[in-house]
């Protein structure tokens, strides 16, 4: 028995998002990196034109971790159909989105978050982060058969590049 | 620099409360109750505000970028956030080296505070810098 | 208290400028996020976002300037002063104040702020006086900044007075 139906199963890889960022600049790297490395100060990669200039990037690259959609999007477009019929904490949200039947499982706690690195940002690029929806999978536990589901999201730069993975899992039983 | 399992990160503390809240708040437009106002945080069964889990994302980051060195690169990680960060905690971002291959090193991180108690525990995969 | 403020020390200070410092090139991202932080929750007018030119209330000194340079010589400069002056240096005596008040700030504005301006400020001592208040003598100082961009263009020159007894 499973609760993966051929609906979910024919999701999977379905585009639920796209948000493009505005260009990335080297004030935002460096209050970035002034505002994770504080109070001391941050390495001089991130803060100094000469020392970016002269670093193997040859030139200002982003923390990892930078966001560069914070504040607002340059642009955002939303595949979801069917927001207005989600309620809060229903576990079948997902699918609810998709204008698909949910498994109807009736708990679901957060199954943690695993992010891949590729190439690094750099002042001047354009981030699009696209979503999408992640495989399905199961596994018997202690709390039964649980389901986990994966929502993907993925940061390309302006050459097309890949820059982060980033894959939320979500666990259902 | 050679690498071998078991081998220790240096580590990457802070004293963390609202002057580091609210630097990171500023810069990835974070404001969230939960994070400002105690109340909100103490609503929330956290006892007061509590810091974000991005910022210790960024902390495991900081301690992993300055040991890989400027020309490696952080290739993945994930952690969970298992116990809040409140105020006045330090909090400190480790690593240990649990699996080397070539050039590319697998870690156990986490954070903890300083009592030991890990709050954020995770893997991360980085290659080392020549 | 003392009779009065206005002993020598003060009086030689007035006009010396203290203090110049420089700001980073202000980029588009500062300008929209500024916007968006002073307009909340509302959204800012588009041209903000667009950055087509900033706030007046914009500070590019905000995170730390790209510059600073003491204009004394009896200052090494090793202390940042953001909004104020060393009065230290300028040889002011510590008087015992109880009370010390913002007492308001006076902003000429000149030409705008855009993307790629380079900022710089000069503070200097303006004209401090005193007045007889019901708590005591009060001093008023005045401390000036002019700021300017990369072609010598006032943006901006404000006098923030102080008030102490």
């Amino acid at each position: 028995m499973s609760n993966i139906s051929e609906a979910m199963r024919a999701a999977v890889g379905t585009v639920t998002g796209r948000t493009t960022s505005y260009p990335i600049t080297n004030s935002d790297i460096r209050k970035w990196a002034l505002a994770v490395y504080w109070p001391e100060q941050p390495p001089a990669l991130f803060t100094d034109p000469a020392v970016a200039e002269k670093s193997i990037y040859g030139g200002f690259v982003a923390p990892e971790d930078l966001n560069p959609f914070a504040w607002l999007a340059a642009s955002h477009e939303s595949f979801i159909k069917n927001a207005g019929k989600l309620e809060t904490n229903n576990p079948d949200n997902a699918e609810i989105a998709l204008g698909i039947p949910g498994p109807g499982l009736k708990f679901m706690l957060n199954g943690g978050l695993s992010v891949e690195y590729g190439v690094r940002m750099r002042e001047g690029d354009v981030i699009t982060s696209e979503s999408s929806v992640g495989e399905y999978s199961e596994r018997k536990g202690r709390l039964g058969l649980m389901l986990f589901s994966r929502s993907i999201s993925i940061w390309t730069n302006q050459n097309g590049e890949m820059v982060k993975r980033t894959a939320g899992i979500l666990i259902r039983y | 620099m050679t690498v071998n399992i078991g081998d220790v990160v240096p580590t990457f503390t802070r004293e963390t409360g609202f002057a580091n809240w609210n630097r990171y708040a500023a810069v990835n437009d974070e404001f969230v109750p939960i994070h400002m106002d105690d109340a909100a945080g103490e609503a929330a069964g956290n006892g007061g505000a509590f810091g974000m889990g991005n910022l210790q994302w960024a902390y495991l980051h900081n301690m992993l970028r300055s040991w890989i060195g400027e020309t490696g690169e952080i290739l993945s990680m994930e952690v969970q956030f298992r116990s809040p960060n409140v105020k006045g905690q330090t909090i400190t971002a480790h690593g240990v080296v649990t699996a080397v291959e070539g050039d590319v090193v697998t870690l156990e991180v986490w954070t903890d505070q300083q009592d030991g108690i890990k709050l954020a525990p995770g893997t991360a995969t980085v290659r080392m810098g020549k | 208290m003392p009779d009065t403020y206005m002993v020598p020390e003060v009086l030689a200070a007035i006009g010396r400028e203290c203090s110049r410092t420089t700001s980073y090139p202000i980029t588009a991202s500062d300008i929209r996020k500024w916007a968006l932080a002073v307009y909340w929750p509302e959204k800012p007018p588009q041209k903000f976002i667009d950055a087509e030119y900033a706030t007046e209330d914009f500070d590019p000194f905000a995170w730390g300037p790209q510059k600073y340079e003491s204009l004394l010589p009896e200052d090494d400069g090793s202390v940042i002063y953001r909004h104020g002056i060393n009065e230290d240096a300028l040889g002011i005596p510590k008087w015992d104040f109880i009370v010390g008040l913002n007492g308001g700030m006076d902003c000429q504005y000149g030409v705008r702020m855009h993307v790629g301006d380079v900022i710089t400020d000069v503070k200097s001592v303006g004209q401090w006086s005193e007045r007889p208040g019901k708590n005591g003598l009060m001093l008023m100082t005045r401390h000036v900044s002019v700021w300017t961009n990369q072609r010598g263009e006032e943006v901006k020159r404000t006098i923030n007075t102080g008030i102490s007894y």
